[in-house]
């Protein structure tokens, strides 16, 4: 690897190389995560020290868990995160179990039409959201579901199904098709071999799918805002946005530990998976 | 000052009576510059205010509006009142707070026929005349009940000869500024005129103590009052009577000119981009000098900033070439015209209940002059605030002008700018490029889009 | 599933076994679902959206035929150039932008460094933050008043004399927009070079370093046209989302000053939602459909291409 080659050069220049490396690192890091610091270290201030840029504001002087408090305080915030978890996992589960089902089709299976469902499947990704939202709502209200939670259950998936089943077809059509048919061979059902051979070995695809889908549902803030009705019924997002907001008025203490607390479940999720994420986008993503 | 209050006032009489069709002569008698009542095409008798035998059993209201940020202990007022009322009647009541997207809300209720009955905003309902029920009764007898509406009620919430919504109150805005500053310039009070204002500006941002006017329209609240006090100050306006604009005026030039000055040689460099918030914040953080504001620095300064809350004072806004005025927004109430029979009653029923005289002083009072009443005969009632820094609420009471002046009464096209917060705009283009003619000429483009696109 | 009696079960099973095992049979039945589903919940509304955008269709009122009236309409208004030419700077720059980081984060990433693993992770962050709360941090890092970086600058350092006016002049507002987006997708963009590089074989790169070609061109000429697939999916992926972005510019700027940072969808939105006015809200996403189809189609069979000469 490009590493390897690096370490057989002469000392003061891979020394240089190293400094020059670790510095433009350091700068990329600082200005993708100094954001974060700077939320949380503002999350920890008193409303007044917030505003007060004298002596050294890198470091909260008195810090306080007042915001943390004013925020866990806010009413139905608890209900808000706990809808947000609901409509995320049950949104990604419709999802996924869709777009695996159309996407081993697309990508595996021989019959009139897969070429043109797998590009049309992709066309529907390019609908920007604001776009259907008018003929959406109309929907919805023909169907009793605008202003519930389960509105979110339908309308999530339009942006999530395109994404995941043109990511998973990329993924199955990376697979080798032996192992299937050798289970076949040896009596199993085409859908046995399926469910007990293929579908194992697409594991880290259908992970980063149900990833994507996750993300995307609990970073959603247009849908949410606009079909769903009652305070019992906000989202995270909008909720504490809301809370803290008055259309252009910020009060930035408890956003901040918003932002903190926001992003934990996600950021672990993906501490969890980086790997196989990873590997589950380029395959989708070459093969696609 | 009372001069040019009575002149001003007078010119926007002439609009709004002419909104007020039929204006009917009850209890004009305690209103000072001859406001006429709600246009009353049924005049409703005091009498009538005993409660209409309809019934409400059964009937379902959601009310949808924007939470009161700045003084959120208003929020309850409402809520309790309307709780016991819902149950008293057996009627279904929810509540919704939307802050970030409460238009799309609305629309979306439109759109549909369904969600939310009755809505709380403080743009001109205007925009929504289509969409929202005919309330002229219900206006009508609180107007009565309250000795006739302040011209800026029927100038905010009739369209065509009806009431389309009822005025909630108004916003005032005044100068927000550090007495104890000042005196260390040797000056005891806020200056009278603009120029003075300027004058000392100029010291106090010499020495780090800019003023911070909200000259932006990144505010939907203070972006859609601040700017006004010079606008009007200077002569000019964005309507004439008739409806045609009157912006494009050499006054309106001669304010912004005005104003690029203020912004440079006395004001805070982030004032053309202030959010509502941000002149607050800078403000209690002893930043600025000078604002104009609710009293939504002073209350919470009272309480977490005891310094700076014994350091300030209000003040009536200044003079300028064509005297003094002041600006307000005027929150409201209405209900959508998908609203039908026992939910259209009970909906009109809540507001009548919730407005009565006896109640909404509750809510008057509980703000301490954040939000003051358009009927004239809340002047003798309990509502007014006893800190003598917030006297200035009486004072303003019947000063204020809300955007759209000189207008009879707010047009699509008017609450389109107040919701583009147009004037806002103008202001901040012309102090952060310093060139009036380019800002206008840029504005006036803007509102000829919306012109084109409404 | 099956009614049949029990006495006779083979024909209506052998039915079922060759149904579910043929291609045929088997991938329209898989197929039907996500099929369904996306004809009557996108197909459907889209087709409604495009005959809305020709008619004069309000919020609460009844839809009229009329035309290109809509189009005309907003061919005439500034705001409708100014969208148009704000989306496409938009999207070039941060596109441009997003490449170039993200080619320079994976390879850097390529080497081994210590807490690398950790350092994959944390650099992800920014990118799947709720859009609503990183957006927010903005707010606070850029605003008018407050700014931190103005208070270092201008505060601190005295580097500068007047604050960077972050949200109120045209072209900074607009620059923030882009390096906000660039700073939330080159972690992603970072990632998949990553993954796309390391799917390199180290034989083919040694071999030309062999033959005496420098780190640089080495790149260029052997690892870059390997990911190339990679980094034109990504690319497209991203342009869709960049020039369909809603949130950003609705929550920083909410398209201002002086409508320097509005976009197609927030034109639209604000059109709709703000104004109730659905056909014209309508007509606005619907001029950014074929850029969208264009771009699609021309990046697909690029990739198809690719594929056929490896």
């Amino acid at each position: 690897m490009a590493a390897q080659i690096l370490s057989s050069r002469p000392g003061p220049r891979k020394i240089l190389r190293s400094v020059a490396f670790y510095l433009l690192l350091g700068a990329i890091f600082f200005v993708l995560l100094f954001p974060f610091y700077w939320a949380f270290i503002t999350s920890l201030k008193t409303e007044i020290e917030i505003y007060d840029f004298s002596g050294n504001f890198l470091i909260p002087r008195n810090p306080t868990l007042g915001n943390y408090d004013l925020l866990f305080k806010t009413p139905r915030y608890f209900i808000w995160f706990g809808n947000t978890l609901l409509v995320s996992v049950v949104t990604t589960v419709i999802s996924v179990v869709i777009s695996v089902m159309a996407g081993f089709a697309i990508a595996r299976m021989r019959f009139k039409g897969a070429a043109l469902a797998g590009a049309l499947v992709f066309i529907t990704y390019l609908a920007p959201k604001g776009f259907l939202f008018v003929p959406l709502a109309q929907i919805l209200k023909d169907w009793k579901m605008l202003g519930e939670l389960s509105s979110l259950y339908i309308t999530y998936p339009t942006f999530l199904i395109p994404f995941a089943t043109w990511l998973l077809s990329g993924y199955f059509s990376s697979l080798p098709h032996e192992p299937e048919e050798c289970a076949m061979v040896d009596g199993a059902s085409r859908l046995g071999a399926i469910w007990r051979i293929t579908l194992p070995m697409a594991t880290p695809g259908i992970i980063t799918a149900g990833i994507f889908a996750f993300t995307a549902s609990w970073n959603e803030l247009l849908y949410s805002i606009a079909f769903v009705n009652g305070e019992m019924n906000k989202m995270l997002t909008s909720g504490v946005v809301g809370a803290f907001n008055s259309g252009d008025f910020l009060i930035f203490g408890p956003l901040m530990a918003a932002a903190t607390v926001s992003s934990l479940p996600i950021a672990l999720l993906y501490l969890l998976f980086t790997d196989r994420f990873v590997s589950g986008i380029t395959a989708g993503a070459t093969k696609g | 000052m009372t001069q040019s209050k009575g002149v001003t006032r007078r010119t926007f009489l002439k609009g709004a009576g002419a909104a007020a069709l039929g204006a009917s002569a009850t209890a004009l008698a305690s209103c000072q510059p001859a406001a006429p009542a709600a246009p009353a095409a049924t005049a409703v008798p005091a009498a009538a205010a005993t409660k209409a035998p309809v019934v409400l059993k059964g009937a379902k209201v959601n009310w949808l509006g924007g939470p009161w940020s700045f003084l959120p202990e208003l929020d309850p007022v409402i809520d309790t009142f309307c709780n016991d009322w819902a149950k008293q009647n057996n009627v279904t009541l929810t509540f919704e707070r939307e802050a970030t997207n409460l238009n799309a809300k609305i629309q979306t209720a439109i759109e549909t026929g369904s969600g939310a009955n009755i809505i709380q905003l403080a743009n001109p309902p205007a925009t929504f005349a289509k969409s929202l029920a005919d309330v002229t009764e219900v206006a009508t007898f609180l107007g009565a009940e309250g000795g006739g509406y302040l011209p800026a009620g029927p100038f905010q919430c009739t369209s065509a000869g009806k009431w389309i919504a009822v005025p909630l109150g108004q916003h005032n805005w005044f100068i927000n500024y550090r007495q104890d500053w000042l005196k260390e310039e040797g000056v005891d009070k806020f200056p009278d005129t603009w120029e003075e204002a300027l004058a000392l500006g100029k010291k106090l941002k010499a020495k780090g103590r800019p003023f911070g006017m909200t000259l932006s329209d990144k505010a939907g609240g203070d972006g859609n009052a601040a700017p006004y006090l010079i606008l009007w100050a200077f002569g000019a306006k964005e309507f004439n009577p008739d409806g045609s604009l009157a912006l494009d005026s050499k006054e309106t030039i001669a304010a912004l000119e005005f104003a690029i000055k203020l912004h440079n040689e006395a004001g805070d460099p982030g004032e053309v981009a202030y959010d509502d918030g941000a002149n607050n914040a800078g403000f209690l953080a002893e930043k600025i000098s000078m604002t104009a504001n609710v009293n939504t620095i002073y209350l919470p300064a009272l309480k977490n900033t005891p310094k700076v809350a014994a350091g300030m004072n209000h003040a009536l806004p200044p003079k300028g070439p064509a005297g003094r005025f002041g600006a307000c927004t005027l929150p409201w109430w209405g209900v959508l015209n998908h609203t039908k029979g026992a939910d259209l009653d009970a909906a009109k029923d809540m507001i009548k209940q919730f407005f009565s005289m006896a109640n909404m002083s509750k809510f008057y009072k509980a703000g301490q002059g954040y939000i003051l009443p358009v009927l004239p005969k809340y002047e003798s009632a309990d509502i007014w605030p006893a800190d003598p820094k917030l006297a200035i609420a009486k004072e303003m009471f019947k000063l204020a002008l809300p955007a759209g002046y000189a207008l009879p009464n707010q047009t699509k096209l008017s609450g389109l700018m107040q919701e583009k917060v147009m004037v806002g705009k103008l202001f901040s283009q012309a102090c952060s490029t310093g060139n009036a003619r380019a800002a206008l000429d840029g504005v006036l483009k803007e509102i000829n889009d919306l012109k084109l696109l409404s | 599933m099956t009614t049949a009696p029990r006495s006779q079960p083979s024909p209506l099973s052998a039915f079922f076994g060759r149904v579910l095992h043929k291609d045929k049979t088997l991938g329209p039945i898989l197929l039907s679902p996500g099929f369904v589903f996306l004809a009557v919940m996108m197909a459907y509304p889209f087709f409604y959206a495009v005959y809305l955008s020709f008619t004069d269709k309000e919020a609460g009122s009844a839809a009229n035929f009329t035309g290109f009236e809509n189009y005309q309409k907003l061919l005439s208004t500034t705001l409708f150039a100014k969208t148009v030419v704000n989306s496409i700077v938009y999207t070039v720059f941060a596109l441009v932008l997003k490449f170039a980081g993200g080619l320079v984060l994976g390879t850097l990433l390529n080497r081994p460094f210590v807490g690398q693993r950790a350092a994959k992770a944390l650099m992800l962050i920014p990118w799947i933050m709720p859009t609503v709360f990183s957006t927010l941090i903005w707010n606070w890092i850029l605003s008018p008043a407050f700014s931190i970086i103005n208070e270092v600058l201008v505060g601190k350092l005295h580097l500068l004399a007047q604050p960077l006016p972050f949200l109120r002049d045209e072209t900074w507002a607009m620059a923030s927009l882009i390096f906000i987006n660039v700073w939330r997708g080159v972690p992603f963009f970072g990632i998949t070079f990553l993954a796309a590089i390391q799917g390199v074989s180290t034989e083919i790169i040694e071999a030309s370093r062999i033959d005496g070609a420098s780190p640089w061109v080495s790149f260029w000429r052997i690892t870059f046209p390997i990911i190339l697939p990679v980094v034109i999916i990504v690319m497209l992926i991203s342009t869709i989302g960049t020039l369909g972005d809603f949130d950003l510019p609705f929550l920083l700027t909410r398209g201002g000053p002086n409508n320097a940072t509005t976009l197609f969808a927030l034109t639209s939105y604000n059109l709709t939602l703000g104004s109730g006015l659905i056909g014209l809200g309508a007509a606005v996403t619907m001029s950014m459909f074929p850029i969208l189809v264009i771009l699609v189609i021309a990046s697909l069979l690029r990739v198809r291409r690719q594929q056929d000469n490896i």
